[in-house]
């Protein structure tokens, strides 16, 4: 008999990024008085082709929105999920209702993050998006999860996730509106000494802009650099001294002994180097000298004779 | 007679046509490269400074003298730092500058800084008792003597760091040698005890060895080297737009080359 108990591995929760019950969705016509106005709906206006098209055939494919029951009869009461331009385009042409699918949400009690982060992104509002996210996250939810229950993309929910780095005098200015998203987005990559500083100087001045952060980074660098011991850096050799030729290489050619050199063989290609150098130095020589090549010391000649060989 | 960097496949790839690269180009009469090593390598926080991984920053020096290009070279193209050193010592450094720097702060003074994440292992000790060789740097200073400098002038052009002066057994800090002795990835020669390795690049091939492999690394992100910027090249394109770069490039205090790629 065998010891072994087989167990079946518990499945993970899967984190609840809807309602246990299901949402109350309707497909109809709404009236466009019932939707929020153009001010409202943040985005582009809706393009020539997509009026025109509609003004011809009306809207084909429903908007979607939702609607607290209590509110359905409140003008404005719907939030647009998606079809922004499409109720321009309509309100344009005329028209007085559009169709819709409506999700109903409870009356009670915050909206299913699902849907509040498809509303935001709507809205443009990533201090609410990240809200939603974060609550997802706190459930078990991982990005590809959420991008899956919301349509955003991973690299947006990371990017909202990099929000969760402001010190807390930030995030909430963030989340009041109170600086812009992307002051926001600088500020959440400096440390947590510079976001300070920035919450300092949005108590003073009572905003904050790229410029403050683009300040506080610059002089982070300028410390952290005057930090480095960088006198070798510049001093040796003379960076701003240094002749021309000496600022250039020397090519592998020369008779350079480097590192390469530890090894036995490279050493000997080396000293090879170093020696057809050398003769080239007798050979300058003699020539100054105005002495004949063939007649050089014995030395040479046999060195010349090893490097021959060595050729071969 | 000095030429500019060489037009070869690196191990970042081959120059991009309308792209500017610095250079730091060869000459027969120039300094070992050894000469532009730091060594120590210096310790770098590249989110302190403002450094990313991809693309530079031109960094102003304290005194005004001039403003360097801070670079950090790639692991997962130079692996090694001795992979992009070798590099250059044969073929000279040629590193892509975006099109939109300001050229404008360049100038002969100014030098391409390079970081590299496996600058400084800070566990360089762990390493010490099967290395053997001297610092680079100490050999360098005495090629140049070799080639027929004073000590004198080769102590000004590629001094010994002053944290070598004791025999290597007895550093107080790394040496920069440990980068050719702590090579990954290359292809180890059967029957050395001296864990001969041969590192292959996308042009050439360089010995090297790869010693206490079992000893865990604690690599951090260093200043490597300090070279000069000796020219910028600009690659042709077929579409010309190489020209604004060429203009923007012409900024620059340095002479500026159209390269074909």
């Amino acid at each position: 008999m065998s010891d072994t108990i087989s167990t079946t591995p518990e499945t993970p929760r899967q984190p609840t990024l809807l309602p246990e019950a299901p949402l109350a969705i309707e497909a109809t016509d709404v009236p466009l008085s019932a939707l929020p106005d153009d001010d409202a709906l943040v985005g582009p206006p809706p393009s020539r082709e997509l009026v025109e098209a509609i003004r011809a055939v009306g809207v084909l494919v429903p908007i979607a929105v939702v609607v607290r029951p209590t509110r359905r009869r409140t003008p404005g009461g719907y939030d647009v999920i998606a079809g922004r331009r499409r109720i321009k385009a309509a309100r344009l042409v005329g028209l007085e209702r559009i169709p819709a699918v409506i999700v109903e949400a409870p009356d009670q009690g915050p909206l299913p993050d699902a849907l509040t982060i498809q509303l935001q992104q709507q809205k443009g509002n990533p201090a609410a998006e990240l809200r939603a996210i974060e609550r997802l996250v706190a459930q078990g939810a991982d990005e590809s999860a959420i991008s899956r229950a919301t349509g955003m993309a991973v690299g947006t929910i990371r990017a909202r996730l990099r929000f969760r780095r402001l010190v807390p005098g930030l995030r909430s200015a963030f989340e009041a509106g109170a600086i812009s998203t992307h002051v926001a987005e600088r500020s959440a990559r400096l440390s947590v000494a510079q976001q300070e500083g920035l919450v300092e100087t949005l108590d003073e001045k009572g905003r904050l802009i790229s410029t403050d952060v683009h300040a506080a980074r610059d002089a982070r660098a300028a410390a952290a650099l005057a930090a480095l011991p960088l006198a070798e850096l510049h001093a040796a050799p003379d960076a701003t001294e240094l002749p021309d030729e000496l600022r250039h290489l020397t090519p592998m050619t020369a008779p350079v002994p480097t590192v390469a050199t530890r090894d036995v063989a490279a050493a000997a290609e080396v000293a090879i180097d170093l020696l057809r150098d050398l003769l080239a130095v007798v050979d300058d020589a003699w020539a100054a000298a105005g002495a004949d090549r063939d007649n050089q010391p014995e030395p040479a000649r046999r060195a010349r004779a090893f490097l021959a060989e060595v050729d071969r | 007679m000095s030429v500019g960097a060489a037009a070869v496949r690196r191990g970042c790839g081959v120059r991009q046509q309308g792209g500017a690269y610095a250079e730091t180009g060869l000459s027969s009469n120039g300094l070992p490269l050894e000469a532009f090593l730091i060594d120590p390598p210096i310790r770098v926080d590249a989110e302190a400074i403002g450094l990313t991984a991809v693309g530079v920053k031109l960094m102003a020096r304290a005194d005004g003298s001039a403003t360097d290009v801070w670079d950090i070279v790639g692991t997962e193209h130079y692996h090694n730092v001795a992979d992009f050193l070798e590099e250059v010592r044969r073929f000279g450094m040629s590193r892509r500058l975006p099109a939109t720097l300001d050229f404008g702060r360049l100038g002969p003074g100014s030098r391409h800084v390079v970081l590299h994440a496996r600058g400084l292992l800070a566990n360089w000790r762990d390493l010490a008792p099967e290395r053997a060789q001297e610092c680079p740097r100490v050999a360098a200073n005495r090629s140049l003597i070799v080639r027929g400098a004073t000590q004198e002038t080769a102590d000004r052009y590629c001094p010994v760091p002053p944290t070598h002066e004791l025999p290597f057994p007895e550093h107080q800090t790394m040496c920069c040698g440990l980068w050719w002795d702590d090579v990954a990835g290359g292809a180890p020669a059967e029957g050395r005890a001296d864990r001969l390795t041969s590192r292959s690049m996308p042009s050439f091939t360089y010995a090297a060895r790869r010693i206490a492999p079992d000893v865990a690394r604690d690599y951090r992100l260093a200043i490597v080297a300090s070279l000069p910027i000796t020219r910028i090249a600009v690659i042709r394109a077929d579409d010309g737009r190489h020209e604004p770069v060429v203009t923007a490039a012409a900024k620059s205090a340095l002479p500026v080359a159209l390269e074909d790629a």
